[in-house]
């Protein structure tokens, strides 16, 4: 039988949220402060942050874990402390998690690079993969989402690895803009990279961060079918970042942000929100515009719809 | 052998990221009385400057980029040794570079460095999580140019501001020039913390570093 999670991701337009990051910044995390840790030493207000994202309107919003793996937390001296912090960001996270909405694991990219081109093997990023995974479950999110892997020989690890958990994961993978079209920074072809995740399991793929909006619409305007068969995601940033006396803020329009993800759902996204740059106002707006205009229904092909009665078992739950 | 057909294959070993071509064609290079200096223009510089091209272009990609830096890299210190005195101390300037503090991101970094290596530049590559301080003191220590400083988070970027706010403190920010990078920055995020350029790759970076450093930049 398929989980309500799994329902909702095929049948409807799944609003996401949007930044932590300058979301922390602005109740007080200074440059060189890890964000994590806040789950430790400011839970409460991590937590007004997430509380903010759901009554803006977020289905699914995800734990400050994105630099909870062990290689991201050394520089801080936590490295020792990846089950405490990713207990405490899930646990913070699905406090406060209202009925009918969901609570997802963020995992994010190691920052290192495999060999050839790196230091690193399969089996180190497995490992910490697998411990921010599990550490995640035990703090009780519903799913993992693993973003902003710009490697898809890391992506496929990370994806590995977070399914032995058992729950649904999500893969978002930043792209750049080139001449020839988009890829990642090693060099993957968006539509290779999708088919593979969603071969090895991932209940949803999609893009978050690198481009910003109008960007974006471009990239999903450019996806085979076969990508955009099923739900997907998509974060786009907020334009781009500026100082102003001590604070980032980024420059983006709210009104041009939900146009633009608008267009992204004519295209055939079905699981909207936000990275860096955003805030609960972007969602808000964007929640509140799709009610308007009744965009509730993923937009999916005759064909895929065929697809999804024949195969409820597929996603392995 | 003859000099043009070394050179070709020079460029090759660049282009195929082949540290050990590259390592065995700078030592025969000398081996056959070949001045270290005309192999590393005609030779090895061609070879990553068409890297650059490719990147540009989107054939290549970082992978390509590394492997082709670490090449340039095999190369440049077989022939940098044989250097006529003239041709060596005449570096092109001299910069430190490093990852913000909490920030582990380095490959860009890393290229950055290795591509201003290539093309004359003294780097003194501190590595990631640098204070504001270790970027200031080196930079004394040094007498270099220019800092330039890499941060790929919203987290962490604000880090580079503190580092010109230090420089200012200290009474050197017009001694120096700043440049920054990584992936959420961009000249406008440059203008606003007051660094003076924000190249968006390490090829940019040699044009930048070069105009800064009111030298000639070859178009």
């Amino acid at each position: 039988m398929e989980s309500p999670l799994i329902s909702l991701l095929k049948r409807m337009i799944v609003v996401l949220d949007g930044a932590t990051g300058t979301e922390l910044i602005a109740r007080g995390l200074s440059a060189g402060e890890c964000p994590e840790h806040w789950n430790l030493l400011h839970p409460e207000r991590v937590k007004e942050v997430h509380r903010k994202y759901y009554g803006a309107g977020s289905t699914i919003v995800l734990s400050n874990t994105f630099g909870g793996s062990r290689l991201k937390l050394e520089p801080y001296g936590l490295q020792d402390h990846v089950g405490e912090i990713n207990r405490a960001g899930a646990m913070i996270l699905k406090e406060v998690c209202p009925v009918g909405c969901f609570a997802g694991g963020d995992i994010g990219p190691t920052g290192k690079l495999l060999k050839p081109t790196g230091d690193f093997e399969p089996e180190d990023f497995q490992e910490i993969f697998e411990e921010q995974a599990f550490a995640l479950q035990d703090g009780g999110v519903d799913l993992i989402a693993i973003e902003t892997m710009y490697d898809l020989r890391e992506a496929a690890i990370a994806l590995r690895a977070a399914l032995k958990t058992g729950l649904p994961v999500f893969v978002t993978l930043p792209f750049i803009k080139k001449k020839k079209g988009f890829f990642t920074m090693m060099g993957d072809k968006p539509d290779e990279c999708f088919r593979t995740l969603k071969e090895d399991g991932a209940a949803a793929v999609g893009t978050n961060c690198s481009l910003d909006h109008s960007q974006m619409v471009e990239f999903v305007e450019s996806l085979s079918k076969a990508s955009l068969s099923g739900p997907f995601i998509v974060k786009p940033n907020a334009g781009q970042p500026r100082l102003e006396g001590s604070t980032t803020v980024y420059d983006a329009n709210p009104d041009e942000y939900v146009e633009a993800v608008t267009k992204m759902i004519s295209a055939g996204a079905s699981m909207v929100g936000g990275c860096c740059g955003t805030s609960p106002l972007f969602i808000s707006k964007l929640a509140h515009e799709l009610k308007r205009k009744e965009i509730t229904h993923a937009k999916r092909t005759q064909a895929e719809d065929s697809d999804a009665s024949r195969d409820t078992g597929r996603i392995n739950l | 052998m003859d000099k043009n057909e070394l050179f070709s294959k020079m460029r090759d070993s660049i282009l195929e990221g082949n540290a050990g071509e590259a390592q065995r064609l700078a030592e025969l290079s000398l081996k056959e009385g070949i001045d270290a200096g005309e192999s590393i223009t005609g030779g090895f510089s061609p070879g990553i400057a068409k890297v650059g091209d490719l990147w540009e272009e989107g054939e290549y990609f970082l992978p390509e980029l590394v492997a082709g830096a670490e090449a340039m890299k095999a190369g440049m210190e077989v022939l940098k040794k044989a250097l006529k005195g003239d041709q060596k101390g005449t570096s092109s300037g001299k910069i430190v570079i490093g990852t913000v503090s909490g920030d582990i991101h380095d490959i860009g970094k890393s290229l950055v460095g290795a591509i201003l290596s290539a093309n004359g530049f003294e780097v003194f590559d501190l590595g990631t999580d640098v204070s504001p301080e270790a970027f200031v003191k080196t930079a004394k220590e040094t007498q270099a140019q220019v800092i330039g400083m890499s941060a790929l988070l919203t987290t962490t970027m604000s880090a580079q501001k503190n580092v010109i706010e230090l420089l200012q403190k200290e009474g050197i920010r017009g001694k120096v020039k700043v440049i920054v990078g990584g992936a959420p920055i961009t000249k406008e995020w440059a203008q606003s913390i007051g660094a003076d350029d924000a190249p968006a790759d390490a090829f940019e970076a040699v044009s930048s570093v070069k105009r800064l450093l009111g030298q000639e930049v070859r178009v």
